[in-house]
């Protein structure tokens, strides 16, 4: 999904600037001393996740995580993915930097997409998992005969709640590469290539990525409800606070 | 307990992902296309292929002349090569495009070719598009893996089909091999070989480059602290 140099007209390159240029501001005024750190680790991550290749049947295509990303950054993804984006282009020859722009608007939108479609009721629940961490942990010192055989509809409960966040977790990663991929083949499709090489080549060999994306992206917003919900909630909150 | 049994599923559920991403990852790359090619007697030859490994089947090469004009058209095969008759003694720039939004240079400089072939007539020579030769756009630096040993690039020396000005270059000698026989012939296949290794470690990622990314990373942190500790200083 790195569009190479000298593939798209200059006003494509520029409304793809322009179009990074806001979300950047965006992402750069919801910044705070807590949340340097937290958009640094994840743009290592952004980095570091083009090298990861999958590679099944004919296509092989890498991780691009910004359905995770956009989870736990919102609108800070635009920035670590112009940094990350740089870099690439700058050490790997990926991409290019005329076309950073464009790049950065096709990988770090769906991103924002996802933080305010799945990341809402993510943030929804996390407050009725930390009640039954609590619960279950005073149950614990309980026997596990009585847990099982009296509070039995409890566990189903705590089951079905964190099956939704993994859920929720699983529709993020994919549907952050499924918009991606639409996106950079709508952009191609406008600078003139054909839909069907389009439709193989970028949306159809990224459909394994989406599962793994899910995959991932599920199992580390499950971790981090239970481990660190202030990841998943706290930037929420910090917006909530300045509107 | 509970709590402890509940955390176990999950990270052995990461644990196998990344373990599978680790094992599964190819070293061919789909967000890079690269292109080499160099001359045999009046055949140039060449393939597209992605940086680390496997090759770029069934892909438009077109070909282009000194002044972007465009000399010819050809295919890659199964195995990613394909085949141009040089028609004129000037640089040769192939351009790749896999369709996808991938897209890779490479151009053959006048020197390799043999000297019997007519010279490219390109008009007026002050029309020709500017240093390079070839428009901006399509002598990007950063995919152009800069060919060992050879003139090409910023000098503007493409801009001059006649090669008599030209530096001395490793395609020269391939070329000059080739018109000399089985053992030169051998020579320069073996030239060839080496400068496709060399072209082939430029393009591999290395592990320095991964950290040298991350420490950058985390400088911009740093100067991003910096930024906010300014503007809270002023607020108080």
């Amino acid at each position: 999904m790195h569009i190479s140099e000298g593939i798209l007209p200059p006003v494509l390159l520029a409304a793809g600037a322009a179009a990074s240029a806001g979300g950047i501001a965006l992402g750069l005024r919801a910044m705070d001393h807590e949340r340097v750190p937290r958009v640094a680790l994840l743009t290592s991550a952004l980095f570091v996740a083009s090298l990861i290749h999958v590679k099944v049947g004919p296509s092989s295509a890498h991780l691009v995580l910004n359905g995770l990303a956009g989870l736990i950054l919102g609108w800070a993804i635009f920035p670590a993915f112009l940094v990350a984006l740089l870099l690439q282009a700058v050490l790997f020859g990926f991409g290019g930097l005329t076309t950073l722009g464009v790049n950065t608007f096709d990988l770090a939108l769906p991103g924002v997409v996802c933080y305010y479609l799945f990341g809402c009721a993510i943030r929804g629940s996390l407050p009725a998992v930390a009640g039954r961490q609590a619960h279950s942990s005073q149950l614990s010192a309980v026997s596990s005969q009585r847990l099982l055989t009296t509070h039995y509809s409890l566990l189903t409960a705590h089951c079905s709640l964190t099956a939704a966040l993994y859920a929720l977790g699983f529709a993020a990663g994919a549907a952050a590469i499924l918009v991606s991929s639409l996106i950079t083949a709508g952009v191609l499709l406008a600078a003139g290539k054909e839909w069907k090489t389009l439709g193989e080549l970028l949306v159809l060999a990224h459909v394994p990525i989406m599962v793994i994306e899910g995959l991932l992206t599920g199992s580390v917003v499950v971790f981090l409800a239970r481990v660190r919900p202030e990841v998943l909630g706290a930037g929420a909150m910090k917006e909530a606070a300045h509107v | 307990m509970f709590r402890y049994s509940w955390h176990a599923p999950v990270l052995g559920v990461l644990a196998v992902v990344l373990g599978a991403l680790v094992l599964s990852a190819e070293p061919a790359l789909a967000h890079k296309l690269n292109v080499y090619a160099g001359a045999a007697g009046g055949t140039i030859t060449g393939y597209a292929y992605f940086p680390g490994g496997g090759r770029a089947k069934g892909v438009k090469v077109e070909v282009l002349g000194p002044d972007g004009k465009v000399l010819g058209q050809t295919e890659t095969g199964q195995d990613g090569a394909f085949a141009f008759e040089a028609g004129f003694k000037c640089d040769h720039t192939f351009v790749v495009d896999s369709g996808d939004g991938h897209r890779a240079t490479y151009t053959v400089e006048a020197d390799a070719l043999p000297d019997g072939l007519p010279l490219l007539d390109s008009g007026a020579g002050g029309q020709l598009a500017g240093p390079q030769g070839v428009p901006a756009h399509l002598a990007a630096p950063s995919l152009l893996p800069p060919p060992v040993g050879e003139g090409r690039g910023e000098g503007g020396s493409a801009t001059e089909p006649d090669a008599a000005a030209r530096h001395t270059s490793s395609s020269p000698c391939e070329a000059g091999f080739a018109e000399q026989g089985e053992g030169g012939q051998a020579l320069g296949r073996q030239i060839r070989g080496l400068r496709e290794q060399i072209e082939g470690y430029q393009e591999q990622v290395r592990f320095r480059d991964v950290l040298g990314g991350i420490g950058y990373i985390f400088g911009v942190a740093g100067i991003a602290f910096y930024f906010l500790g300014r503007r809270q200083q002023r607020r108080q």
